[in-house]
């Protein structure tokens, strides 16, 4: 296995009302051929601007990329023009988004739009688009599929449409999905056939994906390694298994106390939040972003930002304290 | 301390609320010029419950099963079809006004989205303060103001909220104001709906940890509504599970997530990821088949048989009767 996709120092700024948002703010990671990777944090911590950033997604005004490098088959793709760009979107790397209503066009049909996205990137003709366009419908699940593809967006259930943009997004057989919260629109059950679904073509066609989520248990369950995100940076970067038996950020100990637990005895305990609220990415000052709400913090995390270090072979952390100094089971 | 005997002192408690047989049925009709009615959709479909003073009912289960409706049902935001709803022994449907006024302050609802259940255009000082001066718990401006105050401190909000408004706070501090409004009636039970579902997990722990210190600090009773499962075990007394407007199974919260009897409760709790990859890697999720289909048009006999992995013969035929299997624990299935 090799590195698939390099993320080096990327770092985005949206600029509203005279004032900076460092909403990604150099963050370097990369994919392996075949992997699930999770990119985990809570609302606002740049997750999705992450994700949007690879395909150079981001609106001008207000968002720009103002430094960095994304390494894709040996070429840093933010380097290319538009339409360099468009021929890697939905070709190379696709993306399935939360909402699937609003990522599908509500006045074309499904196979029309499943048609277009082959036509886009195939020299093929209209009738080999439309035999793939059915034969995807197909492998995610979608009764009658030839019927179905004369039929539009709204008559779809949630769950429907969430296939549907997995079918279209691997429909010319990418290298790469960004899963953006594919599941959290949808209820627990919907969910569950979702995933199962998405691993079980992941496994199939040897893509990669990148899964961006806040849900703690849905990356327990289908991430091979995680990005723990926190206010535009990676605070601790690992092994999935790695990182839930033993957290070495304060944060990703913090996220996992705070959830509560169905396989924990049930006596009432009390969950253990991570007190106080996210900086304003406007106003960051000079230490770790976590210093205000974290429980080890000590005077030189005030004033020196910590860098992503390696703890153990392939377990990334960005904090100041060893391991001794930082022992989750001692703080509660 | 385990969670039978955390359930004991509400278990000596009066019922608070009684639900017998609670239907709402909404009309659905088609034309414009000639309206005629097309269909109902069964929301709610003949559902029993109770709740003791102290305890909390959790109340479980996915988009469109009816438990959003069953709160507001009981809030008198939403008139019911058929049933009977008792607070502190008194059916409320008989009220008058003016009685359902007095009653109305006691019964109190904290919303999902504290982005849209609060007014922009107000203070968090005048919502806050609005309730207790229109029903004269306060009896002046300098009373309501102090009152505010208190509450604002008992929700951990500080003081200097006072006089901000809502779109200057984060959601979890939103959240906060949404309670504090609610406990600004002095109220005996609280619907809950979907209260935390849409903090981040950091935040919603704050939150949740506030509920449960505030129902032991003033013996609150709460409906808490959710579709986290997780959530709900740990919040909940006793866990009453819902699909397509009918309660499948309902038990202690202990038992029901230990030992679940229904086979949808089965499914639900097997699909919900745990945070932890060794038993995740250790677990097979039960995955139903299809989605939950339309309330407009549900299936005869059990709502849940064209999705039951148990299904036979008898379950597309007769409604299953929601009966005692142990005690303090209903199941409402042919095959249990």
């Amino acid at each position: 296995m090799g590195s698939l996709l390099e993320v080096r120092n990327l770092k985005t700024r949206f600029y509203t009302q005279g004032r900076e948002i460092h909403a990604v703010d150099g963050v370097s990671f990369d994919i392996q051929v075949g992997e699930t990777l999770a990119i985990v944090g809570e609302s606002g911590c740049g997750k999705s601007v992450t994700a949007l950033s690879l395909l150079s997604l981001i609106p001008w005004p207000p968002g720009r990329i103002i430094d960095g490098e994304v390494w894709f088959l040996g070429e840093n793709i933010l380097d290319f023009d538009a339409e360099r760009m468009r021929r890697i979107r939905g070709k190379e790397i696709s993306m399935i988004f939360q909402e699937p209503m609003t990522s599908l066009n509500p006045i074309l049909s499904i196979g029309r739009q499943l048609t277009e996205t082959v036509m886009a990137h195939s020299d093929g003709g209209q009738r080999a688009a439309h035999a793939r366009a059915v034969e995807m419908l197909a492998k995610v699940g979608i009764p009658e599929p030839a019927r179905r593809m004369t039929q539009y967006p709204h008559q779809f259930s949630g769950g429907m449409r969430q296939r549907v943009m997995i079918a279209m997004a691997l429909i010319c057989s990418p290298k790469l999905i960004l899963a953006d919260e594919p599941t959290t629109a949808l209820d627990v059950t919907i969910q569950a056939q979702i995933l199962a679904l998405m691993k079980a073509l992941s496994v199939e066609t040897g893509v990669s994906v990148v899964l961006i989520t806040h849900n703690l248990g849905i990356v327990a369950r289908y991430a091979d390694r995680v990005n723990v995100m926190y206010a535009g940076r990676i605070v601790e970067q690992g092994v999935a298994r790695a990182i839930y038996a033993h957290p070495r950020h304060p944060y990703t100990s913090g996220l996992i106390a705070s959830v509560p637990r169905m396989n924990e005895p049930r006596g009432r305990q009390r969950l253990v939040p991570i007190e106080g609220q996210p900086p304003d990415l406007g106003a960051l000052g000079a230490g770790c972003r976590f210093y205000p709400r974290c429980k080890y913090r000590r005077e030189p995390c005030r004033t020196n930002d910590p860098p992503l270090r390696e703890v153990e072979p392939g377990h990334w952390s960005a904090c100041l304290l060893t391991d001794l100094e930082f022992d989750p089971a001692a703080g509660s | 301390m385990n969670a039978t005997q955390m359930a004991s002192p509400a278990q000596a408690q009066p019922v608070l609320l009684d639900v017998a047989d609670l239907r709402v049925h909404f009309p659905v009709s088609q034309g414009i010029v000639f309206r005629r009615r097309t269909g109902t959709v069964k929301a709610v479909d003949g559902i029993s419950f109770s709740i003791r003073r102290g305890e909390t009912l959790g109340l479980v289960g996915e988009s469109g099963c009816g438990k959003t409706t069953t709160g507001r049902c009981i809030l008198r935001l939403t008139p019911s079809s058929a049933g009977s709803i008792r607070f502190e022994g008194r059916e409320l449907g008989a009220l008058s006004h003016r009685a359902l006024i007095a009653v109305r302050r006691k019964i109190q609802v904290i919303f999902q989205d504290p982005y849209s259940s609060l007014n922009p255009r107000m203070t968090i000082g005048q919502i806050v303060g609005e309730g207790p001066a229109v029903h004269r718990l306060t009896r002046n401006a300098r009373q309501t103001e102090a009152r505010v105050r208190e509450l604002l401190g008992l929700t951990g909000l500080a003081d200097d909220v006072y006089g901000r408004y809502p779109h200057e706070l984060s959601g979890g501090q939103r959240q906060r104001v949404g309670i504090a409004r609610a406990l600004s009636m002095n109220p005996m039970f609280i619907v809950c709906d979907e209260a935390v579902s849409a903090l981040d997990v950091s935040i919603q722990a704050q939150i949740i940890n506030l509920l449960e210190t505030l129902q032991r600090e003033f013996g609150l009773t709460y409906l808490f509504i959710s579709h986290d499962l997780a959530v709900v075990r740990h919040i909940s007394d006793r866990v009453a599970v819902m699909y397509l407007g009918k309660i499948m199974e309902l038990a202690g919260s202990g038992e029901l997530y230990d030992h679940p009897r229904h086979p949808y409760t089965q499914a639900l709790l097997s699909v919900v990821p745990i945070p932890d990859p060794d038993v995740e890697s250790r677990r097979e999720p039960l995955l139903l088949q299809g989605e939950v289909p339309s309330p407009l048009n549900p299936p005869g006999g059990c709502v849940f048989h064209p999705r039951c992995p148990l299904a036979t013969d008898i379950c597309r035929r007769v409604v299953p009767v929601f009966r005692d299997i142990a005690a303090g624990h209903q199941v409402a299935c042919h095959h249990v």
